[in-house]
């Protein structure tokens, strides 16, 4: 039996369907937990790393001819801070929204998932390196400024101690994060495989 | 818009237009598990996205991009299965009219065109779906963001695709 389109559009559009009351505030209780998570888990990373930045300016300060070493670490963490609050503040119009035409909604949303692989990606330059930095390198300055006024043995066995500690700390941080980065890049991968594809079908360039 | 705007607005395009989104989840979900995840899914989404709609487009073509948009993004999320019990189900507002033998084989045959429709590629799903809704090819071209040209050739081939699907569908249950 041969079915003309005419009929199944007919068909398609005798659909009905009863109107619908929702609730705003039941769609949003989901989403607001949801905001209010990361909201709230923003604020506890950044109070940490402004605390720890501050405590560690103000103790540099206090004496800044004996202590201006640890201004290095100050300068890692602020250095990672001010790169997050940057990539987003760039990154800001890029989000995709969902009232745009599907084609431009698909390139915000493949621009989007290639920086978040990039930025996983790239963890050991700008985060992990620089704190690792900032904390290896004050006690060594500190080790050398006070060569010589103290044992060699007393002051080097635990600088050393300090330094495999911090060392092993990194590596080994940074290989469970590139792990558990391992299986985002994945999925970021497929998505956008999958959004390139659709994209490709979009402008029919699969001809 | 205020909110008080807002919540009017929505509840009144809900009233209107909740077969388009009815649409649009069919076509993309299978299983009334999915379905009900994917609907509650757009129904945040035209919430949130709300703000952004300006009065110069027509509000099926904006709910339709909302939708569509939702859609495929949900059709390649993971994050799937987020259903919320106290938020409508599809059931809720999915009618289908059998009160005549008219009304029963228009369903079946809708049923069929859905099953069609799921099995082609979700950029063809999309545009299938504003065609059959009535869409001029520059309505669509609008909805898709791609050239009224592209719309033409994709769609010529789709309608082929998409007959003979549904005639071998409707075949296979003649000979039954």
């Amino acid at each position: 039996m041969n079915i003309s389109l005419d009929r199944l559009q007919q068909a398609w559009q005798s659909q009905c369907s009863k109107p619908l009351d929702v609730n705003p505030d039941q769609l949003l209780n989901g989403i607001r937990l949801e905001r209010r998570m990361y909201f709230w888990t923003d604020v506890s990373i950044s109070t940490l790393i402004l605390g720890a930045g501050f405590y560690t300016l103000w103790s540099a300060f206090q004496d800044i001819q004996q202590d201006w070493p640890w201004l290095i670490y100050v300068a890692s963490v602020a250095w990672v801070a001010g790169f997050l609050l940057f990539d987003r503040w760039r990154r800001r119009g890029d989000a995709a929204h969902y009232d745009e035409p599907l084609l431009a909604h698909v390139e915000g949303a493949i621009k989007q998932l290639e920086h978040q692989k990039w930025l996983s990606g790239n963890t050991l330059w700008w985060y992990v390196l620089p704190i690792a930095v900032g904390c290896m390198i004050p006690p060594v300055l500190l080790f050398a400024r006070d060569y010589g006024k103290r044992p060699l043995f007393d002051s080097l066995i635990p600088l050393l101690l300090i330094e495999v500690a911090l060392a092993a700390t990194f590596v080994l941080g940074f290989l469970v994060m590139k792990y558990q980065r391992r299986s985002g890049i994945e999925k970021r991968n497929r998505e956008i495989q999958e959004l390139r594809a659709l994209r490709e079908t979009l402008l029919n360039t699969d001809e | 818009m205020g909110i008080a705007n807002h919540e009017l607005q929505f509840r009144q395009w809900l009233g209107e237009h909740t077969g388009l989104l009815v649409k649009v989840v069919r076509s993309f979900a299978e299983g009334p598990a999915d379905q009900d995840d994917l609907f509650q899914e757009v129904l945040l989404q035209v919430w949130l996205s709300m703000p952004n709609f300006r009065d110069d487009s027509k509000p099926t073509t904006w709910l339709y991009r909302v939708a569509l948009n939702t859609a495929l993004a949900w059709k390649r999320s993971e994050k799937k299965r987020r259903h919320r019990q106290s938020l409508p189900s599809i059931s809720d507002v999915a009618a289908p009219d059998v009160s005549s033998a008219e009304a029963e084989r228009n369903d079946r045959l809708v049923n069929q065109l859905y099953a069609a429709i799921r099995a082609l590629e979700p950029a063809k799903r999309a545009l299938v779906v504003l065609f059959m809704d009535g869409f001029t090819y520059r309505e669509i071209a609008e909805v898709m963001g791609i050239s009224e040209s592209n719309v033409g050739v994709s769609l010529n081939r789709i309608k082929k695709e998409l007959a003979t699907a549904v005639k071998e569908d409707e075949d296979e249950h003649l000979s039954r």
